[in-house]
């Protein structure tokens, strides 16, 4: 049948969170995602809600602390064009220079691609190719192509900003019918590739609250062509200067429903200098750290040694800046 | 041409260089493709896709369909229309699918309505029940999988669709006699056009029984024709027009179910019916590249000159035969247009899959051939310690000559095309001084500028010319070929502008259109300059004399006393005429003034089954030089560079010459590294979209340094050879061979992803260890 998808423009707050509360209503950002998929038949919305007339959810801001916030509307094109935060997080820009194209960025926002919808090789096509399919967990069904053994769905999560937000410390404000939260960015996303974000029905990302004393770090992604594509993986990495010892965030994207930390990868580098084998030893970590499915444009093999590569790659060049920054590696 | 370089190559002057005729009113949205017209009254019609690669029909039901709001009509396969086909003797499709769907999205009913959300709900509502069958999808597999239903049963050659097998001079003594032998066997994987305007069509049957087509076709004459056959009609009460065709490449050649489509139900709901097809149904219309299965064996002699090749081809078809018999007679064809093969076998095999039917794709069957012979020919340089390009000069076929399999070489810059590239890439001094995992590759290749014979037998002209000079002092020039973006129509322009003598303003163009157009066979093999090239030539050449008739006569002087020098003419000791007072005169003398031109190819030289895949008029020559790097870490590669020598005759138009080049040369970047009609273990197609099927952006193609070499051709008109497909071919070898002189991998596959160099490299690195 087709769709009649309501589009509604609340201006407060609380307002979102009751027409969040409706059935098969959902946070409309730019429609870059949305709206193809909706064309497709993937997206069955009832009602979409903009947050454009909501003020927090629109602005830049600076608090007495010296916390930047992006409301979760402000478009991909502002933050690039923000006099101050490009220079301040270059690995948040270089993440979002990295997403699709100038014609999308330009429209999309910085909620929409943090809350990106996930994606699978078996579920995102057009509505003939899915016709005679019996339904994946995604759709509906109890069956994953992608992976048969697998329990739950494995759908990727492509966005770009994501990690690069997880590595830089960032935090959500999340908005619910009682109250507002703030929770990590690495909180937002439960691992299944179906329900992809832990937020609860009528839940919604307010702002990103950007920490005040901007960590190193360098954003990486590894795709096809050289512009619109999502990532096969993509990699941010922060080190964060302390007074004895450094913090460090090391996340790759697009292997998995969800970002994944790496854990084991940022304890080999906090054990000594980084020197090359090091390095080596670092990014070889990936491959046992992530099981990445045949659910991408590239097969499994090429994608883990595309991780390993960027991962190598990012690694480099933050120990460059950090020996130009004068801090030990 | 824009680029270029006069102190390294040789570039022939272009008649032209001005804007397309067509560019206003493309940039400014004013040109009406096929999806844009909107008729009073007009129905939007929806095919319904078969949601499986293989299945028995057991019942459609419309009713549900017709009882929806707006719908006006509905219609599913049985009984509607005769099967139809492109190649008079293949006639294997029908518009909707009858008993059976034979492939994935191949429509099995239609339904028009008031509007587009109307009839997409009413097609939802159509119930399909199907008995589903094991998809047969690849050529072969039925001989492990005794007693699995063929895709068209009742066929005694079960499903193998064509097998021929053609022998020139003594192979078996060239091997036998030969200093070296070499073999290679490669996989070319399809691939689809991938035009940006999807299929569209606006079908109207006119109360009177007349049909009104408006589609989006390279072939407006083969679609009447076909469409005759297909509805039961006479041909002269369908009128076909091409609107503005927004690419083709091959995709839009033949009859397509949606175009019946259009028409059938017209007749049903008495309005005109438009009928658009997604980009996902444009993936399943298909036509495209051929997959093929390849080996290629060679006899040398010790000066590294081929004293033999045995080619074998096997070709994946898909579901239909579309053109299939052309393509797998043209994947033996052009092999010794550009070398000398004193014996040549072709053994060549296309099979029907339960997959989107393959067709005619830029290059036409020739593209996937010339990647292996190319491949196959640097590795013979390597084992024979001769540089890959001097082993093409010692092989070279020379100009003027007939080749084994009896096709008449004209004109030839393939030699010019070699040095070339070879100069302007530096390529003597780059690969004796490689970087690390950086390597350059050559090849080269040959096309066809225009197929000799038409797809149906017959003794008329190729391509027909009516021009008309009206007494304001404009020409009208009436055409059967189709614009397709290639500039065919600025081509005319060119052509008659230079012939008459006249500013181009004064020249109009009618073209594509079955009811006021002389027949042009279309938009195909590279055959649009060379025959309506050569008509309108003709045409004008006959409206000059009669101009220059009536000067005489009205002066009274004999014709060496007149002459023409642009728009005036000069009678000696006289006033010069205005180039409109000389049709004044002659229509006063004559009548409307209106000449005809025609042109048929010369007859072919040979006589055996399959003689006429392959001769043209003349060939297209192409050298390309690709320098690329490998990342050994995660497979990537890297074209750094891309040089491209192109002979074709005279450039009659600068921009469209550039424009082609670059385009074939990017289209056969995509196929070499990232394109494939690939499909999944249960027949589904891999992405059927622009996201799941990458095709180049332009943030992925790299420099491209284009050269236009070679002499006129004395057969072209003004001396103009091809240049739409050929500048594709040595593109795809190209790169392959540089990437093995890059890492030292051999890639026997496409597209070259890094999935597959990987594993190469590792199977290297492995060898290497043992």
């Amino acid at each position: 049948m087709t769709l009649h998808t309501r589009l509604v423009q609340p201006s407060t707050a609380e307002d979102v969170t009751r027409l969040l509360g409706e059935p098969e209503s959902k946070i409309f950002g730019g429609g870059t995602d949305l709206v193809p998929n909706r064309t497709w038949g993937l997206d069955t919305s009832g009602t979409w809600v903009q947050l454009r007339a909501v003020p927090e959810a629109t602005m830049i801001s600076l608090d007495e602390e010296g916390q930047w916030s992006i409301g979760a509307a402000v478009t991909l094109k502002a933050i690039l064009e923000h006099p101050k935060l490009p220079g301040l997080y270059p690995l948040l820009a270089d993440a979002i220079m990295a997403v699709a194209t100038p014609e999308i960025r330009n429209q999309a926002t910085i909620g929409g691609n943090l809350c990106l919808d996930t994606r699978c090789r078996f579920r995102n096509q057009p509505p003939i190719w899915r016709l005679g399919l019996e339904p994946c967990f995604k759709s509906g069904g109890s069956h994953c192509y992608a992976a048969p053994a697998s329990s739950q769905c494995v759908a990727i999560l492509s966005s770009d900003t994501a990690p690069a937000f997880i590595a830089l410390g960032a935090r959500l404000k999340v908005h619910s019918r009682s109250n507002s939260r703030w929770i990590e960015a690495l909180e937002l996303y439960t691992g299944d590739g179906d329900r992809h974000l832990t937020l609860a029905p009528g839940e919604w990302i307010e702002t990103i609250r950007l920490p005040s004393r901007p960590p190193l770090g360098v954003f990486d992604k590894w795709r096809i062509r050289k512009s619109i594509d999502f990532p096969e993986v993509n990699v941010a990495i922060s080190v964060a200067p302390g007074e004895n010892s450094r913090e460090m965030r090391m996340v790759l994207g697009a292997v998995a429903p969800g970002p994944i930390r790496l854990r084991e990868a940022e304890r080999l580098l906090a054990q000594g200098p980084w020197d090359q084998d090091r390095l080596v030893l670092a990014a070889h970590t990936v491959t046992g750290a992530i099981h990445p499915y045949d659910n991408g444009q590239m097969g499994v093999v090429g994608r883990k040694r595309a991780a390993e590569h960027i991962l190598y790659r990012a690694l480099g060049k933050l120990r460059n800046m950090m020996g130009e920054k004068g801090v030990s590696a | 041409m824009t680029i270029r370089i006069p102190n390294l190559v040789k570039t022939p002057a272009s008649l032209s260089a001005g804007p397309r005729i067509d560019a206003w009113a493309k940039v400014t949205g004013q040109a009406l493709y096929a999806d844009d017209i909107r008729w009073p009254n007009m129905a939007y019609g929806v095919l319904v896709a078969s949601p499986y690669p293989h299945a028995r029909i057991v019942k459609v039901d419309l009713e549900p369909a017709q009882a929806m709001p707006g719908v006006l009509a509905a219609l599913a396969g049985p009984g509607s229309v005769a099967p139809y086909g492109i190649m008079p003797s293949t006639q294997d499709e029908h518009a909707l699918a009858t008993d059976k769907v034979v492939y994935l999205g191949e429509p099995v009913a239609a339904v028009a309505a008031t509007t587009l959300a109307a009839a997409r709900d009413a097609a939802g509502k159509i119930v399909c029940e199907y008995e589903v069958l094991k998809p047969v999808l690849r050529p072969g597999i039925e001989k492990e999988n005794p007693g699995m239903e063929p895709v068209h049963p009742g066929r005694l050659e079960g499903n193998l669709f064509k097998e021929v097998d053609l022998e020139f001079g003594d192979t078996a003594k060239g091997f036998l006699h030969a200093y070296t032998t070499a073999e290679d066997t490669f996989f070319y994987q399809g691939s689809a056009h991938v035009a940006m305007e999807p299929h569209a069509a606006l079908g109207y049957w006119t109360p009177e029984g007349r049909v009104e087509l408006i589609t989006a076709t390279q072939t407006p004459h083969y679609v009447q024709r076909e469409l005759a056959v297909a509805l039961g009609i006479e041909s002269y009460r369908i009128r076909v027009r091409a609107s503005v065709v927004g690419g083709g490449f091959g995709g839009k050649s033949e009859l397509f179910p949606h175009e019946i489509a259009a028409v059938l139900l017209s007749r049903a709901c008495g309005r005109p019916v438009k009928i658009t097809l997604s980009r996902e149904e444009v993936f399943y219309a298909h036509r495209g590249r051929h997959p093929v299965s390849m080996r290629v064996r060679t006899a040398w002699n010790k000066d590294g000159r081929i004293q033999a090749m045995d080619f074998r081809s096997v070709l994946d078809g898909g579901a239909y035969a579309s053109y299939g018999l052309a393509t797998t007679y043209y994947t033996g064809a052009l092999q010794t247009v550009t070398y000398t093969i004193p014996a040549y076998h072709f053994h060549g095999e296309r099979w029907y899959t339960n997959k989107p039917p393959c067709g005619p794709k830029r290059g036409h069957g020739t593209t996937q051939p010339r990647a292996l012979v190319e491949v196959h020919l640097d590795r013979v340089a390597r084992a024979l310690g001769i540089d890959p390009i001097e082993l093409r000069r010692r092989n070279l076929t020379p100009a003027y000559s007939v080749t084994i399999n009896q096709l008449e070489v004209g004109s030839s810059g393939l030699q010019a095309c070699l040095d070339a590239v070879e100069s302007l890439s530096n390529w003597h001094a780059r690969r004796s001084r490689p970087d690390p995992d950086r390597g350059l590759g050559f090849a080269c290749s040959a096309y066809l500028s225009g197929a000799g014979l038409p797809i149906y037998w017959n003794p008329l002209p190729h391509s027909g010319v009516r021009m008309a000079v009206n007494r304001d002092g404009g020409v009208q020039v009436f055409c059967g070929l189709t614009d397709i973006g290639q500039g065919a129509e600025t081509m005319l322009v060119v052509l008659v502008a230079k012939a008459l003598g006249i500013k181009a303003d004064r020249i109009r163009v009618y073209t594509a259109d079955t009811g006021t157009t002389p027949v042009d066979l279309g938009s195909y093999s590279s055959r649009v300059s060379m025959m309506a090239g050569n008509a309108v030539l003709e045409a004008a050449q006959r409206m000059r004399q009669i101009l220059k008739d009536s000067v005489c006569a009205h002066k009274g002087v004999a014709q060496s006393m007149v002459v023409q020098d642009g728009e005036l003419f000069y009678v000696q000791g006289d006033e010069p005429i205005s180039f409109t007072q000389a049709v004044l005169w002659a229509e006063e003398d004559l009548g409307p003034l209106t000449t005809f031109g025609a042109y048929t190819p010369p007859k072919a030289l040979g006589r055996y089954k399959g003689a006429g895949v392959g001769p043209s008029p003349a060939y297209s020559f192409t050298a390309c030089v690709a320098d690329v790097s490998v990342d050994r870490e995660d497979g990537r590669v890297t074209v750094h560079h891309l040089w491209v020598a192109h002979d074709l005759g005279t450039p009659l138009h600068a921009p469209s010459v550039e424009g082609q080049i670059r385009g074939g040369v990017v289209m056969g970047l995509g196929e070499v590294l990232m394109e494939r009609q690939a499909f999944n273990p249960d027949g589904r197609h891999r992405g059927p979209h622009l996201l799941g099927y990458p095709i180049p952006t332009i943030r992925d193609v790299p420099p491209i340094t284009i050269a236009v070499v070679g002499e006129p051709d004395p057969r072209g008109p003004m001396g103009a050879k091809e240049v739409g497909q050929g500048p594709l071919n040595p593109v795809i070898p190209a790169v392959i061979n540089a990437i093995s002189d890059a890492v030292g991998i051999d890639v026997n596959e496409t597209p070259v992803t890094p999935d597959k160099v990987l594993r190469a490299l590792n199977q290297k690195s492995r060898r290497k260890g043992l």
